[in-house]
C-alpha cells in the first residue's frame, strides 16, 4: 500500500509544479521514476493521472525538455530534464515559497514583519 | 411566468430572483455564455454559477460587485478548474453523420433563401429554372454538413492530416460533380417561373431539417465501453484531438507516456490514469491552436471565392468571400 502524502493534499496540489522541478535537479528521469521520487519525499504516490498533466504544462512553458529513449525489453518511455528557464524559475519560486513560510510563522508568532 | 426549458436557463432566472435584480440574471447568462463558448460541459458551467448564486443570495450583494464582469468570473473559474485538473469539455461543436441531413438541409435552406434574396436584388424577378438552380444551394448546404462531419470523423479517429486532406477531398469531388451536373442541366431547362418559387425550396429544406432533426435527437448516444487498452487510447486520442485541439504529436506522446507509466506501476492504463474523460480533464485545451485551424479554414473559403472572382465576378459572390475573409481575421483575433 503506497504511503499518503504527509501534507494536505490542496498542499500538495499548490506545490507539485516546484516538487516536479525540484526531482529533476540531480538529473533526467522519466515520468514513473519522479512519481517514485515525490512519493520518497512525502508527496505522496501520485497517480499517473495527476502527474503527466503537470509535466506536460512544465514542457509547454519550456521548463523541461523531453527526449524518447528506447526501452529494453520493455516499452520506450520519455524522459524529463529540466531547461535553464526551469532551474531559473525553480530557484525563484523556491525564494518566494521559502518568504511566504517565514512570513506565515511570523504572523503565527504574533511578531511584526518588516520589508 | 415561463417555465426554464433547461437546468442552466432555471439558474439564470434564480439570479434574477436571487435579489429582485433582472441584470443579475443578464449576468449568470454572460458566464455562461463565455465558458459554453469554450465547449465547458453545461453541468459544470451550473456548478460554478450555483457557488456564486449562495453567495449573492446569502450576501443580497450584486454578483459583479462579488466577482467582477462576468467575463472575469468565467474566466476565473475556466482557470480554477484547470488548476484543480477538473475542466470538462463536452462535444458542442461535433457533428454525427447521422446528423448530416438534418444541418445538411438546415443550411440548404439558408443558403436558397440566400440566392433568392441575392437574385431579387439583383432585379431578377424570374428565371429559367433548371436542376442546378435547385441542386446548388440545396447541394453547398448538404456540402458543408458532409465536410464538418468527415473533419470532425477524420480529426478523432486519424489525426489532422487526414481530417485536412479528407475534408478537402470532399470538397473539391463534391464541387466538381455539382458542377458537372448544373452545367448539364442548363442545357435542360424545365421551365421558366418566378424567382419567389424559392421559397418552397427553403420551406421544404427547413420542414425536412426539422423533422430529421428531431428523428435524430430522440435516439440515445451510445454510451463508450472500454474494452481493452486499444480502445482507452482510441478513446483518450479522440478525446484530445476533438475537445481540447491538441496536436498529433501531443496527443502522440501523452498515450506514450501513460502505456510507458502503466507498465512501470504494474496497473492498467485506466486503473492508473481513470477513464480516457478523466484523464483528459487534467489538461489545458489549446484553444490558440482552435483558433488558428477555424481562421484557416474560413481563409481558404475567402480565397477560393476570390479566385472564383477573377473568373466571373459577382457582387454576391464578392460579399461572402469578404465575409468569410473577416471571420477568419476574427476567429484569429479572438480570445
Amino acid at each position: 500500500m503506497p504511503e499518503p502524502a504527509i501534507w494536505p493534499a490542496p498542499w500538495v496540489r499548490a506545490a507539485l509544479d516546484l516538487a516536479v522541478l525540484a526531482t529533476l535537479t540531480e538529473g533526467r528521469l522519466h515520468g514513473y521514476a519522479i512519481a517514485q521520487s515525490l512519493a520518497a519525499h512525502g508527496f505522496g504516490l501520485l497517480k499517473g493521472g495527476s502527474l503527466y498533466p503537470v509535466l506536460g504544462r512544465l514542457e509547454e512553458a519550456g521548463d523541461v525538455e523531453a527526449s524518447w529513449v528506447e526501452g529494453h525489453g520493455g516499452p520506450g518511455r520519455r524522459e524529463y530534464e529540466l531547461t535553464a528557464g526551469g532551474r531559473e524559475r525553480l530557484e525563484r519560486d523556491l525564494a518566494s515559497w521559502r518568504d511566504l513560510g517565514e512570513t506565515l510563522t511570523t504572523m503565527g508568532t504574533g511578531a511584526v514583519r518588516h520589508g | 411566468m415561463a417555465e426554464a426549458s433547461t437546468p442552466l436557463a432555471a439558474i439564470h432566472d434564480e439570479f434574477g430572483r436571487a435579489r429582485g435584480e433582472q441584470r443579475d440574471s443578464a449576468w449568470a447568462y454572460g458566464v455562461s455564455w463565455r465558458l459554453m463558448r469554450r465547449d465547458v460541459e453545461p453541468d459544470q458551467v451550473r456548478e460554478g454559477l450555483k457557488e456564486a448564486l449562495a453567495l449573492v443570495q446569502e450576501t443580497q450583494e450584486s454578483p459583479e460587485v462579488l466577482f467582477g464582469t462576468p467575463d472575469e468570473h468565467a474566466d476565473a473559474l475556466y482557470d480554477a478548474w484547470i488548476e484543480a485538473g477538473r475542466l470538462h469539455l463536452w462535444d458542442a461543436s461535433r457533428l454525427r453523420w447521422a446528423e448530416v441531413p438534418a444541418w445538411g438541409l438546415g443550411l440548404a435552406s439558408f443558403w436558397s433563401a440566400a440566392f433568392m434574396v441575392f437574385l431579387l436584388v439583383d432585379g431578377r424577378t424570374s428565371l429559367t429554372w433548371t436542376i442546378g438552380t435547385v441542386l446548388i444551394p440545396v447541394g453547398i448546404g448538404m456540402l458543408k454538413a458532409g465536410i464538418w462531419a468527415t473533419w470532425d470523423t477524420l480529426l478523432r479517429s486519424r489525426g489532422t492530416r487526414a481530417a485536412v486532406l479528407g475534408s478537402l477531398a470532399l470538397a473539391v469531388g463534391c464541387s466538381f460533380a455539382l458542377a458537372v451536373v448544373n452545367e448539364w442541366s442548363r442545357a435542360h431547362p424545365i421551365g421558366t417561373a418566378s424567382t419567389w418559387s424559392y421559397v418552397w425550396v427553403v420551406g421544404t429544406c427547413a420542414l425536412l431539417a426539422a423533422a430529421l432533426g428531431r428523428r435524430v435527437d430522440e435516439r440515445p448516444a451510445p454510451g463508450p465501453a472500454i474494452a481493452d487498452v486499444d480502445e482507452w487510447s482510441r478513446q483518450l486520442a479522440a478525446i484530445l484531438r476533438g475537445r481540447y485541439s491538441l496536436s498529433d504529436v501531443r496527443v502522440a506522446r501523452i498515450i506514450g507516456d501513460a502505456h510507458a507509466h502503466a507498465a512501470d506501476a504494474g496497473r492498467t492504463v485506466q486503473e492508473e490514469f481513470g477513464t480516457p474523460q478523466e484523464y483528459a480533464a487534467g489538461f489545458v485545451p489549446d484553444r490558440a491552436r482552435r483558433r488558428r485551424l477555424e481562421a484557416s479554414g474560413w481563409a481558404l473559403m475567402g480565397v477560393l471565392q476570390g479566385v472564383w472572382l477573377l473568373d466571373d465576378f459577382g457582387w454576391f459572390r464578392a460579399a461572402v468571400a469578404v465575409a468569410c475573409l473577416g471571420v477568419a481575421w476574427q476567429n484569429y483575433r479572438r480570445d
